[in-house]
């Protein structure tokens, strides 16, 4: 089976600063993609070339094995990260049209329309107007309006940006929902929770540079390991030293260890065992896709914060 | 490999159709679509109910002196009488036959109006002997009162006049006051209306009137005696070589209407291109405020999107002149087939002709897509209306010196201001339309037109690329400011 996507050393320069270098990556049909990175890390303009919509300077991009174009017109559900919709279009209108452009006929494609707006709760807004809705509600209508054709191939780009916890919820539903149904997905994201939740494969993205893409396991093994340690008896700050990178010390005299490469935290169990230390609390803390994220871009997350919200390359 | 884009019908037809239904179901396309019929319906209801908009205004004299209150009455009356000479004489205008329009000329001048519609009654069935007199500005009634002081009351609106059983201010007052010399009397005007001042206007005429005597008849002549002479002078009949002599190659009305007809279709041209450009303007600034199109871009070509767009807004501007389209074919049909001056009929026929249609559709089509791409361009470079304002002001100064040369057609049709206009391709659609009732050559028409269509293709190709480029940059005005330091003034950012 084609993969819906492909990308083979691509490059782009804006200006002569580079916003995507010699990136390359293959998504993969059915997976769940979640496609991570600061601000300014050239996620945005990697999923613009990943759909034709700029060409890259070099490298290759395949979409459902050929060049992007109108091959792959009606296979993909497309949500920028710029959203809008017209303003005096009802719901059921904006959907509509954006499935009719993918090729469904006016019957159908409204029928389908109403469809949605009732599955995903927004059946009382139908016809309302999208000048009249809110925020979250007007996001939901260009998400169904992006998948109502239910493309093979969905490219999300921050589609949890603006949403309030409730409506993430709502949102992760969806993705999983078209997940379900064996469509491929890559969404952006600076938020790591979704990804963390969703994901199959993480891409990370770092000042236009491809710095991990692997499953979200492999990811969180990159993360440092931490462990909290507290004991009654004297000699804990001994124990621990061979297996620490680093240790803060609380004032209850608690211990959080980053453990050094290759070391384990059950390590610190065995020798407490050896050494007839008691632990009063012994606790492996899980680590994050923060954590790894962090790890993995160093200083390009400081870097990617500073960059001003919204701006993408 | 085509040079043309490959464009969907399909998705194209959609794009036009959201254009244009988003526009019409706007209370601000009703308001345009049904302003002609709104006004139309309040003119009918002004007409019918004979409302008045300038009322007659009542002037009375005091005339201190005795001597002039007849003489400025019958003055008044003369030039009444000469306003619906001249309303008159535009009936020549409509005589073809060289004679009778003589005779005609002839009887008005010695007989007055109503001979001169006796004699068109009886020998030019095809004129309609009916004209619109002129309106009178005032009326003169006799004084209420017998000084100014009297009279004060009533121009101040505290008392009323009486007119025929109806009271009615009065509107102001002569008064004539004895001068040095018998022919130099002092006049006054007194009113409260002092933007109306047409009295007070044939009070300075009478006088003058009274100083032309005075100087004429120590002389042993009069000035009416005078004036009769003139009226008498023959007049300059107009010839046009070109006309077959068979057809009589004197010019009357339907030579004339083609070079009107042809002013105001460049006019409704420059008109449409303006509005439909216009409208693509704001078209494309909704479409990047709403941040749409980039969704879309992920299903349609770009390509498409411009068509759709030209299309639907060009659907939408035909829409919205529908009104004024339907009005004029409706008129022009109808004169043809029931209108009495003939002259006119064949003026409309000739100025419809096959050329005047054939280049009016590739000049509407051309200049609209060569306007439109502009705007299209310009608009998605804008973020803001500011942004669209700053950027397409180049381009309105443009359009509006090419308004300044439609008017050429009518009063020097053959200036090579004109001839020049028509191979540049911005104004080649105005000043093409003016020039067809003067017959220009063909090569020149067809020049003008390619120049037109190349320029067209390049808009286009150089539209596509800046709307590709407008639209995913989120650029504004200040862009295109930094390109032109960047490129042009090589300055570094």
């Amino acid at each position: 089976m084609t993969a819906p996507l492909s990308l083979q050393s691509v490059s782009k320069l804006f200006g002569g600063k580079p916003a995507v270098s010699d990136v390359s990556f293959t998504v993969e049909p059915g997976q769940i993609v979640g496609f991570l990175g600061p601000n300014g890390a050239g996620k945005t303009t990697t999923l613009r070339m990943a759909l034709g919509l700029i060409k890259p300077d070099s490298g290759t991009v395949n979409l459902f094995g050929e060049s992007p174009g109108e091959n792959a017109f009606g296979r993909i559900g497309f949500l920028p990260e710029e959203r809008g919709l017209y303003k005096k279009q009802t719901a059921r209108e904006a959907i509509a049209h954006m499935a009719r452009l993918n090729g469904i006929q006016k019957k159908p494609a409204f029928a389908l329309a109403d469809e949605l707006l009732d599955r995903y709760g927004l059946g009382d807004a139908k016809r309302k107007k999208n000048k009249d809705m809110s925020k979250g509600m007007a996001q939901k209508v260009q998400l169904l309006a992006a998948i109502a054709h239910d493309p093979e191939f969905h490219i999300l780009d921050e589609p949890f940006s603006g949403l309030d916890p409730v409506n993430q919820h709502v949102l992760e539903g969806i993705v999983r929902e078209i997940a379900s149904r064996d469509r491929t997905i890559i969404f952006s994201t600076h938020v790591m929770e979704h990804a963390e939740r969703l994901c199959d494969r993480i891409i990370l993205m770092a000042s236009g540079r491809k710095v991990f893409d692997g499953t979200t396991e492999a990811a969180l093994a990159e993360a440092p390991r931490r462990v909290n340690v507290a004991s009654e008896m004297d000699g804990l700050a001994e124990l621990v030293e061979p297996f620490a990178a680093s240790v803060d010390t609380h004032p209850d005299g608690e211990l959080s260890l980053t453990l050094k490469p290759g070391a384990q935290a059950h390590d610190i169990l065995e020798r407490s065992v050896t050494q007839g230390l008691r632990l009063s609390k012994y606790e492996p803390i899980r680590p994050t896709l923060h954590e790894a994220f962090v790890t993995l871009v160093g200083d390009d997350v400081r870097q990617g914060m500073n960059t001003p919200e919204g701006h993408s390359t | 490999m085509s040079l043309l884009p490959k464009i969907n019908l399909r998705r194209t037809f959609l794009i036009a159709r959201r254009d244009y239904l988003g526009y019409v179901k706007t209370w601000g396309f009703w308001i345009s679509f049904l302003l002609p019929f709104i006004f139309g319906a309040f003119g009918f209801i002004m007409a019918t109910a004979d409302i008045d908009l300038s009322p007659t205004q009542y002037v009375t004299v005091l005339d201190e002196t005795g001597q002039h209150q007849d003489g400025l009455a019958r003055m008044y009356e003369e030039m009444l009488e000469d306003s619906a000479r001249s309303a008159m004489s535009a009936k020549a205008f409509f005589i073809q036959d060289k004679m009778k329009r003589a005779e005609f000329q002839r009887v008005l001048r010695a007989d007055g109006t109503i001979a001169a519609q006796s004699y068109i009654k009886e020998n030019i069935p095809d004129v309609s002997p009916n004209y619109e007199p002129p309106v009178a500005e005032f009326k003169f009634i006799d004084a209420p009162a017998n000084s100014l002081k009297d009279l004060l009351p009533y121009l101040k609106g505290q008392s009323l006049i009486n007119v025929d059983g109806e009271e009615a201010a009065l509107g102001g007052a002569i008064i004539f006051k004895p001068g040095r010399d018998p022919s130099k009397p002092d006049a006054q005007y007194w009113t409260t209306n002092i933007n109306k001042v047409d009295a007070a206007n044939l009070a300075d005429d009478y006088l003058q009137h009274l100083a032309r005597e005075s100087y004429l008849n120590p002389k042993g002549l009069t000035g009416s005696e005078l004036d009769r002479l003139e009226a008498l002078a023959p007049e300059t009949t107009l010839y046009n070589p070109l006309k077959t002599v068979a057809d009589d190659q004197g010019v009357n009305s339907s030579d004339t209407i083609p070079f009107v007809v042809a002013t105001v279709l460049a006019f409704m041209l420059w008109l449409t291109v303006f509005s439909g450009a216009y409208m693509l303007l704001t078209s494309m600034l909704e479409e990047k405020l709403n941040k749409l199109l980039e969704m879309m871009l992920a299903t349609t070509r770009f390509s498409e999107i411009i068509l759709g767009k030209l299309l639907g807004v060009a659907a939408l501007t035909l829409s919205m002149m529908a009104p004024y389209i339907i009005v004029g074919i409706v008129g022009v049909v109808g004169y043809v087939a029931f209108g009495s001056d003939q002259a006119i009929v064949k003026g409309l026929i000739s100025a419809f002709d096959a050329k005047m249609i054939v280049f009016l559709i590739i000049y509407l089509i051309l200049g609209y897509v060569l306007y439109g791409a502009f705007f299209i361009a310009l608009g998605s470079l804008s973020s803001s209306m500011q942004d669209a304002q700053t950027l397409t002001t180049p381009i309105l100064f443009i359009l509006m010196a090419c308004a300044a040369v439609i008017p050429l057609g009518l009063s020097a049709p053959d200036s090579p201001l004109l001839r020049i206009a028509t191979f540049i391709p911005f104004s080649a659609p105005f000043a093409s339309i003016v020039r067809l009732p003067s017959d220009p050559p063909i090569w020149e028409l067809l020049l003008s037109t390619a120049f037109l269509t190349v320029l067209c293709i390049g808009t286009i190709a150089m539209a596509g690329r800046i709307f590709r480029f407008g639209v995913l940059s989120g650029a504004g005005a200040e862009i295109v400011i930094a390109w032109f330091k960047r490129v042009v003034l090589r300055r570094k950012a």
